[in-house]
């Protein structure tokens, strides 16, 4: 079974994403926030990483460029809400940044699963 | 030794003392003026991320802080709630901010410089009015385009018509005048149509977890859109309070994790959210 790890500091959003993908069979753990899921991360050595942007204590950016810089071939989904600053936002600069890809939120859950299987076969 | 000479030892070795007491207030204009000549001069780097820019600089007073001059903290924080002494400070702090102005101009070099003045030093008439004496004596007229003042320790619950009468008379000699708010701050309604351009709020001794800050900040950028206010943040010390700043909406946000303090502001900074995650500067 793949193991997937999801970071959000959302407790709603993320126990709606651990039950989208424990509906498809896959194993989850979660994490509050970006230190805490780096911590995961290194312990549960999980085959996908599905992380928020906004984030305290360690936000999502730096935990893909952290856990990038563990395991270069890590994969990692950047899910965000907001933060459309100017011409950029932070998926655009997550996706430059380190992530295999990205899902702006409000998540379409059919979509979201394709891009996770996407991912994970990759 | 004489009761006298005590007396007078005691008084010198109180003036020798480094200068983390508050003010002393059997001598008190003696004591505040030494004080003043104490005070250094440092400049913090605001950023402007929709122009992707550092372009503004907050003008900080700051105090040797105990037994170490390399120890230095904000001024204001040693100089207590004595308006007097708050008054002398907000001046010389005004004063230097135009001396600094003036030579970036002279560079032509177009930066806005930041100055910061208590509410206590406004709201007294005859304080307010020698503030502004030096904003008219001292200030070049052209210079005024590139100053901000910022009013901090704004209490709650001022009204607007009161906002007015202190905000009116500033106009006429800066670009704008922004409001230091405390971050709990939910309303915002009396600053629209007060003559302040932004609403704002300092983190940087803010003692509560980044998940409490994250909340307040989104609610302080809600409250203050919903006003139709714009917003700035000071004294972000980590990547994270940055991002929730900016998801929260705030259009100026400085501090730590951004830029270190600098003694003098140089010149217009580019600077992308790019350069946030920039390896080789240590953030927060």
């Amino acid at each position: 079974m793949q193991k997937i790890l999801v970071i959000d500091d959302n407790l709603v959003v993320r126990n709606t994403i651990v039950q989208i993908l424990e509906s498809e069979g896959y194993e989850v753990i979660s994490a509050e926030d970006g230190r805490r899921g780096l911590y995961v991360f290194r312990s549960e050595r999980p085959d996908l990483v599905v992380t928020d942007i906004i984030m305290p204590e360690k936000e999502g950016i730096e935990t893909i460029r952290d856990i990038r810089g563990e395991v270069p071939d890590a994969k990692i989904i950047a899910i965000s809400g907001g933060g459309r600053i100017g011409n950029t936002d932070f998926l655009k600069i997550a996706r430059q940044l380190g992530a295999s890809d990205i899902v702006a939120k409000p998540l379409d859950p059919d979509h979201f699963l394709d891009v996770v299987k996407n991912c994970l076969a990759a | 030794m004489a009761m006298s000479d005590r007396s007078n030892a005691a008084k010198t070795a109180r003036r020798n003392a480094p200068s983390a007491n508050r003010l002393d207030l059997s001598d008190p204009d003696a004591r505040i003026n030494e004080m003043l000549g104490q005070v250094s001069y440092c400049y913090r780097p605001s950023w402007d991320p929709a122009r992707s820019v550092i372009a503004a600089y907050l003008c900080v007073p700051m105090l040797p802080d105990g037994t170490s001059d390399a120890q230095r903290r904000e001024a204001a924080l040693i100089f207590g709630d004595d308006a007097s002494a708050i008054e002398k400070l907000d001046v010389a702090v005004l004063r230097h901010a135009i001396s600094v102005l003036e030579g970036l101009m002279r560079d032509k070099r177009k930066l806005l410089v930041t100055t910061p003045v208590h509410f206590e030093t406004l709201a007294v008439a005859v304080h307010r009015q020698r503030y502004i004496e030096v904003l008219r004596t001292k200030l070049a007229s052209d210079a005024a385009s590139l100053l901000v003042i910022e009013l901090v320790n704004v209490p709650d619950g001022v009204p607007q018509a009161r906002l007015l009468e202190i905000t009116s008379p500033l106009r006429a000699h800066a670009r704008a005048v922004i409001a230091r708010l405390r971050p709990e701050t939910a309303e915002f309604g009396q600053f629209a149509g007060s003559r302040i351009s932004a609403v704002g709020c300092d983190l940087s001794r803010h003692t509560g977890s980044e998940t409490t800050m994250m909340q307040q900040m989104a609610r302080f950028g809600r409250g203050a859109a919903k006003a139709g206010m714009a917003t700035y943040l000071r004294g972000v010390r980590s990547l994270s309070l940055t991002t929730a700043a900016l998801g929260a909406g705030f259009a100026h946000i400085d501090g730590d994790a951004i830029a270190a303090n600098v003694d003098q502001p140089r010149g217009i900074v580019e600077f992308s959210l790019f350069d946030l995650y920039d390896s080789t500067t240590p953030k927060g």
